[in-house]
């Protein structure tokens, strides 16, 4: 009963939108002309304004011309009549045929005169409005009618809508809060979750505790848990945005989207991908291991990790909302000044995102402390530094990082924001801020890479061993290279402004420093492949399998990335694709690695292994996906990154139809996953403790955890006290 | 046949890295013109060479690797609780961070001694300087004796064939990027700072310019052409204040 009524309302809101007024074309006296009427739209008579341009230029006058085609034959004197209105700019009459009309209930108004009811096609003025940011809509009505004078049937009569986007348009946002219609459906959305939600509580086990537990919990395999759940969310859209971009330049002169929304897209898939997925991702696992693996019952500052997470959980949703607030940040994820000003993104996408950018920065300032602190202080006894499992050191690593490299962000976004609101002028073009946005954004933005990759490396560090039962290689070696590689790092954020103008002695320098990078990193990559030396690998191990598919990716963007090293070759590859194909290959070994880390640590968390052959058929089409994706996308060194169009002329349309069948194949195989993922939670193998043999300290303990990790704190005894 | 999945694993890797670098020669097709675009073509077969030989050191050395399995676990597993076992050789790392630094200075020589070349443009008597601003969408060409015009209603920048041209690049609203990418150059335009380029076109006809910095919505339309002339045709256009 309950249901049935549920599901009444539901459907009755989901109606509402169509049961606004149906018009009645021009005989409703408020569209300027009430001679004739009636009677439902008709397919026999097409409307049309010829003479639009695209894209219009503010203040701009175009010639349009208003068309009735079809329709009866004309009998008497006249023969038709239209009406057409819209919400900016202004109409002027060419003849008298024409005349605006003052009563227009909104907007501007221009029907024909009485002069003018002989005629089937007016010619009129439309004078384009100051302001091109703004999409403007047409509503034409005609009617071609046959002039006997009578309200009869043989009149027809039709109406078209038209959208022309303004050359400053920031595509707008696909959702007009302005319209009622789009508020009913957003209500019937949220009313339909809401009585999901509503449903599965009654009829679960879930209640008011277990969600109290969840909001109010401190816990941190219950923080990294929800970290898990939240990036995965994330990831999601991250990867929606990847497939509208693939969509859209699937084909030459694609019109699926605007250059704005397409900037939009683009923009947010960076900043979430970045920022809000991989990364965090990475420290659900951080949240959820690190302790235990030290031997620590809970972090440091518990409280002050659970206020991380919705710190973090709230950044995403604030950054993202842009697109149901009138359009989302549209600058690149880079948001390069000025593009990023008031003048030149006027809405609020670019604000917002700033907004999110400072809940992130915070929840990872907070998140950097308490790392530090748990790691330097809380490892269990007899534990040294160097006895610490490998993927603590990577956390601890990237903690450091980003203790050193995020206030930078925090400094770049205030001043943004700071600019944008309160117009203080830190990025004032006229005064070279462009250069010193790209100075503050690069220090922090180079690490960050790092601060992306060094978790993904841990979990392969962690993984590669176990799975073929021999001691990594130059464990040592590679902790001392980690230094190494964190500290030239923040020093070679300038070979993003290659060709910026910077002194070239100093972009020698940047030059030297970034291709010494590959040294450590070559040091770490060799030292991992080397522990297979003598080994038993076990190739049935998933971890293992997509960390090695990882491996295999990450050399391919290791190397193209000493080509863009060279400053004489980025003069050439500097914002083509080429560089968008090797950070790609970068960073999507990373997100592979993680994958890997997700099937080594989800028995830990959830006490079942996840299915064996839905997980292969995971990796081998994320694998094809990935490189079918990238690798033609790797030869267009000549085709400019973030273009939401491109011409038949340019020879690149094969390439991005491979490129885009590759990234819905990469999409498909997410699917798989969190199938996958969900299915083995009620229903995968059980896994025991140690499902792989894993030495460190969390697979002593059982599968999930007790609420505090130990009965009683293990006691560490190291081995390498003699070196 | 225990090698089979792993052998599996690295070949597809392998071809994937050939396909890569199959797709980057497939640029090759697409010859550039112009000075710059020797000197840049022949340190991308460089950089290309190099990086394809590194790779197959590595997959090499990887599939080596795994030949060398063995068949009972070995002694030193890690097992629960056991601290980690140090491994490998301190000397190998150092002898290899060493050849890996010494290569990569080697290359850097070899970037540096082109861009020197970039840097540091052989004028010749009649060579001149465009001032070149970015204006979203569309580029203004200012020649030295005054002609003035942009390239919005479609007029290629004009420049004279076997003639090193200077390019004073900066953006007029926001932050763009001037490219010539069949002459392999690019600048970038930054509000109030002007950057320096140059060309030497040898070749007449007609060549996209394009921008490579996202600049706002209609970033993809901001297209230019660039008109290598004959040095008489562009005399007398010149010389006509910018009639033909």
């Amino acid at each position: 009963m309950k249901m049935k009524l549920l599901f009444s309302a539901i459907l009755l809101v989901m109606l509402l939108p169509s049961l606004e007024s149906i018009s009645t074309g021009i005989g409703n006296t408020n569209q300027g002309c009430f001679c004739h009427g009636g009677g439902e739209e008709s397919g026999d008579v097409e409307v049309k304004i010829d003479g639009l341009p695209d894209i219009y230029n503010a203040s701009t006058s175009y010639n349009l011309t208003i068309l009735l085609i079809g329709g009866p034959e004309v009998s008497g004197t006249n023969s038709g009549g239209f009406n057409l209105n819209s919400n900016y700019g202004t109409f002027e009459s060419v003849d008298n045929t024409t005349q605006t009309w003052e009563l227009a209930t909104s907007g501007v108004e221009i029907t024909h005169t009485e002069f003018g009811n002989g005629f089937r096609q007016w010619d009129i003025i439309w004078i384009a409005p100051m302001d091109d940011t703004k999409d403007v809509n047409f509503l034409l009505f005609g009617n071609a009618v046959d002039g006997d004078g009578i309200n009869s049937n043989g009149d027809k009569w039709s109406s078209t809508e038209v959208t022309l986007e303004g050359l400053n348009s920031d595509g707008g946002s696909v959702i007009d809060l302005t319209n009622l219609s789009w508020w009913l459906i957003i209500l019937t959305i949220v009313g339909l979750v809401l009585a999901v939600v509503f449903l599965m509580w009654k009829n679960s086990s879930v209640n008011k505790d277990v969600l109290m537990h969840w909001l109010t919990t401190t816990n941190h395999k219950d923080i990294g848990m929800m970290y898990l759940w939240t990036t995965i969310l994330f990831t999601i859209i991250g990867l929606a945005l990847s497939l509208l971009i693939r969509i859209q330049l699937i084909v030459p002169n694609n019109d699926f989207m605007t250059g704005g929304l397409f900037n939009e897209a683009v923009t947010m898939h960076g900043a979430v991908m970045v920022l809000f997925s991989i990364s965090p991702m990475s420290f659900a696992f951080a949240n959820y291991i690190v302790p235990i693996q030290i031997g620590a019952k809970d972090m440091a500052f518990p409280r002050l990790n659970a206020m991380s997470f919705w710190m973090i959980l709230f950044g995403g949703l604030v950054a993202s909302s842009g697109f149901f607030l009138g359009g989302a940040a549209d600058a690149g994820w880079t948001f390069y000044s000025p593009l990023t000003s008031m003048e030149y993104s006027p809405g609020m996408g670019i604000s917002l995102a700033g907004a999110g950018l400072v809940l992130l920065i915070l929840s990872v300032t907070f998140s950097t402390i308490n790392f530090l602190v748990t790691i330097l202080r809380m490892r269990a006894p007899g534990m040294k530094l160097m006895d610490m499992p490998m993927f603590s050191w990577n956390i601890l690593f990237t903690v450091i990082l980003m203790l050193v490299v995020f206030p930078a962000l925090f400094s770049a976004v205030l001043m943004l924001v700071g600019d944008r609101i309160f117009g203080t002028l830190f990025f004032d073009p006229t005064i070279d801020g462009t250069t010193w946005w790209l100075h503050i954004f690069w220090f922090f933005g180079h690490p960050e890479v790092y601060i992306v990759l060094l978790p993904g490396l841990g979990m392969a560090m962690e993984i590669i061993p176990n799975s073929v039962r021999r001691p990594l290689y130059g464990r040592k070696i590679i902790i001392w290279s980690l230094v190494v590689a964190s500290i030239i790092s923040v020093l070679v954020w300038a070979h993003h402004m290659f060709i910026t103008g910077i002194n070239p002695t100093f972009r020698k320098f940047e030059t030297i420093g970034t291709e010494l990078v590959s040294v450590p990193f070559g040091l770490i990559y060799l030292s991992l492949l080397a522990t297979f030396y003598r080994s038993k690998p076990n190739w049935n191990n998933l971890p293992l399998v997509f960390v090695m598919g990882a491996i295999g990716i990450f050399l391919v963007g290791g190397i193209t990335g000493v080509y863009l090293s060279s400053v004489a070759m980025d003069v050439n590859l500097r914002g083509s694709y080429y560089l968008v194909a090797h950070f790609h290959y970068t960073l999507g070994a990373v997100a592979v690695m993680t994958l890997g880390g997700i099937y080594y640590w989800y028995p830990k968390m959830f006490g079942r292994l996840m299915d064996q052959k839905l997980g292969k058929w995971h990796f081998w089409i994320t694998f094809v996906g990935i490189n079918m994706t990238w690798i033609p996308l790797f030869g267009l060194t000549d085709m400019p990154r973030r273009i939401y169009i491109y011409q038949d002329s340019a020879g690149w349309e094969v390439s991005h139809l491979i490129a885009s069948i590759g990234g819905f194949l990469v999409f498909a195989a997410q699917l798989i996953f969190f199938y996958n993922f969900w299915r083995s939670m009620k229903r995968g193998e059980l896994a025991g403790n140690n499902p792989w043999k894993g030495s460190t300290l969390e697979w002593s303990v059982s599968s999930p955890p007790p609420v505090h990790n130990f009965n009683e704190i293990p006691v560490f005894t190291s081995i390498n006290e003699s070196e | 046949m225990k090698f089979s999945k792993a052998f599996f694993i690295i070949l597809i890797s392998i071809t994937t890295l050939m396909l890569t670098f199959t797709s980057i020669i497939n640029w090759f097709e697409d010859e550039g013109t112009g000075a710059h675009a020797k000197i840049y073509d022949n340190l991308f077969v460089t950089y290309w060479s190099l990086g394809v030989l590194v790779a197959i050191i590595v997959y090499g050395y990887f599939l080596w690797l795994i030949t060398t399995e063995v068949e009972d676990e070995p002694e030193d597993a890690p097992y629960i609780g056991q601290a980690p076992i140090i491994r490998g050789s301190n000397k190998g790392a150092w002898s290899l961070a060493a050849i890996l630094t010494a290569f990569l200075l080697i290359l850097s020589q070899i970037t540096f001694s082109s861009i020197d070349f970039f840097e540091n443009p052989e004028l010749e008597e009649d060579s001149f300087t465009v001032k070149v601003t970015g204006w979203q969408y569309y580029w203004q060409y200012e020649y030295p004796n005054g002609i003035n015009y942009t390239s919005a209603a479609g007029e290629p920048l004009r420049v004279p064939v076997d003639t090193p041209v200077v390019f004073e690049v900066i953006g007029g609203d926001v932050f763009h990027s001037f490219a010539l990418p069949e002459h392999r150059i690019k600048i970038d335009a930054l509000p109030s700072r002007a950057n320096i380029g140059w060309i030497l076109a040898e070749e007449t006809g007609e060549y996209p310019i394009r921008c490579y910095e996202l600049c706002g919505a209609e970033h993809a339309i901001m297209i230019g052409h660039l008109e290598v002339m004959e040095k008489d045709d562009f005399n007398l256009w010149y010389g006509g204040g910018g009639t033909q």
